[in-house]
């Protein structure tokens, strides 16, 4: 009983979360980075173009509002693959049920975010570079392949029946999928028109200023909780559906 | 660690005694590049060959590679033979090498026809880094193989094994492909293996990194 008031308290601080971090970014939060004097895009013939009307250097000034949502979105979709390859290899060391049930659900909630990261990703390089894939982006690409790999991990969930070969199996799938993330990453490195800046490093990719850490904070701790109370609620669900087999078995329904 | 020798020789004698997958895995690759020739005949002669050429080779190694991938594990499920193979007083990792010798094997006889036919095809005269070419070719399929052979093994007990191997295979073997199309096309561009120092790197890493972690995680596939 006592644990589901611990879930009750998480879920609703998420709600509050999310409900703050949309208001914040409504009404407080400024232009995260510094788009300098005049717009400038790159437009599909890779030339430098500046916006002209107002209308364009509106709609390019704030499209850089979306990355209060991409950066949380792309990085809760990391956090739920290094979830599935944490409880893949404990599932794989003890073989307990409830590893597995963990480690789905943190999948299932990963292909979501791991869905929205292009999708955001890509609405945003439409409006800023003038281009809705640029070719050779590595973290676009990189995104992409990792919602594959989600895709895959379920396909195989889907096409095995018994549990504990299924659990087995997936747990395998889980941790050699997550070691090729950052390969991929390297090697799509190697075609890289540099798009995304580089915020970690120096010249921080224009992110600066006390102003725009209080809403990016507020829209990682609600991105992050709203994935973790997702899983949760997910394992939860799964055990559910468990437990009614378990018991429609028994009384041979 | 002999055995693997031993299990790589009796896969290799049955498909030299049968040469069901080479015949079907040859036709297939050169089918492969004679579409995309056909495909490609307009664009032929406009465009520098080393520009698309990889990308074509690469495409017909790798879906000819699917088609004997697949088949690997499946072929000892007739008559129990994997129920025999691991009752074997062998380490399961022997099984897997084994396996990952004898699947490399067939690949490279594959590709050592479908190379030379694919220089007639294209007209790729000026062909130099031959060398360079080799190493690219044999560390791709290498790492092509490893991945292959694990996930064979995984989906052999599955109903929809044929049409899951690709699906779950694509994915993780990306980096591996991206980075042998660019090597092939650098050494095929500037004829030395020096050029294409950073994909080689990444080959052997990604080669490294899942012989390792096959090794691991096999003995969990086909326990049961």
């Amino acid at each position: 009983m006592e644990n589901n008031n611990k879930k009750k308290i998480l879920y609703i601080l998420t709600v509050i979360l999310v409900l703050i971090s949309i208001g914040v970014l409504f009404f407080y939060a400024p232009v995260p980075i510094n788009p300098g004097e005049r717009g400038t895009y790159t437009d599909s013939n890779q030339e430098t173009r500046y916006t002209t009307t107002q209308d364009e250097w509106i709609n390019y000034v704030n499209s850089f509002y979306i990355a209060y949502f991409h950066i949380p979105i792309a990085l809760s979709a990391y956090l739920s693959f290094s979830l599935v390859f944490i409880f893949s290899i404990l599932y794989l060391r003890d073989a307990r049920q409830k590893w597995d049930t963990y480690a789905a659900s943190a999948a299932e909630v990963g292909l979501i975010f791991a869905g929205l990261a292009p999708v955001t990703g890509s609405v945003w390089a439409g409006a800023a570079w003038g281009h809705y894939w640029p070719p050779g982006d590595i973290r676009l690409n990189t995104s992409l392949v990792l919602f594959f790999i989600y895709l895959a991990y379920l396909l195989i969930r889907q096409a095995i029946d018994g549990p504990e070969k299924k659990a087995r199996l997936c747990a395998v799938f889980g941790v050699i999928g997550f070691i090729s993330v950052p390969i991929s990453f390297l090697s799509i490195r190697l075609w890289s028109a540099a798009y995304h800046p580089t915020v970690i490093g120096p010249g921080g990719g224009g992110m600066s200023g006390s102003q725009i850490i209080i809403p990016i904070v507020l829209g990682l701790a609600a991105f992050v909780l709203m994935c973790i109370s997702l899983t949760i609620y997910k394992a939860d669900n799964f055990t559910l559906e468990n437990e009614l087999l378990s018991l429609k078995q028994q009384k041979g329904v | 660690m002999k055995e693997f020798w031993y299990l790589a020789k009796k896969d290799l004698l049955i498909e030299f005694r049968t040469k069901q997958m080479l015949n079907s895995m040859l036709i297939f690759s050169l089918l492969i590049i004679v579409i995309f020739n056909y495909s490609f005949s307009n664009m032929l002669y406009k465009v520098d060959i080393s520009d698309i050429a990889p990308g074509i080779l690469w495409i017909a190694f790798t879906f000819a590679g699917m088609l004997g991938l697949s088949r690997s594990f499946a072929s000892e499920k007739e008559d129990g033979c994997l129920d025999g193979l691991k009752l074997c007083p062998v380490d399961p990792s022997a099984i897997y090498l084994g396996k990952v010798s004898s699947n490399l094997g067939i690949m490279f006889i594959i590709e050592a026809i479908i190379i030379p036919l694919f220089i007639v095809l294209f007209n790729f005269r000026d062909i130099t880094g031959l060398g360079g070419l080799v190493v690219i070719v044999l560390l791709g399929t290498l790492g092509f193989i490893v991945v292959g052979t694990l996930f064979s093994a995984l989906t052999v007990n599955m109903r929809t094994r044929e049409i899951l191997l690709p699906v779950i295979l694509f994915p993780i073997i990306i980096p591996l492909i991206m980075a042998a199309v660019m090597g092939t096309q650098k050494v095929l561009l500037e004829g030395s293996i020096m050029s294409a120092v950073n994909e080689v790197r990444i080959l052997v890493v990604y080669d490294v990194v899942f012989i390792i972690a096959a090794l691991l995680v096999f003995e969990y596939v086909i326990e049961d």
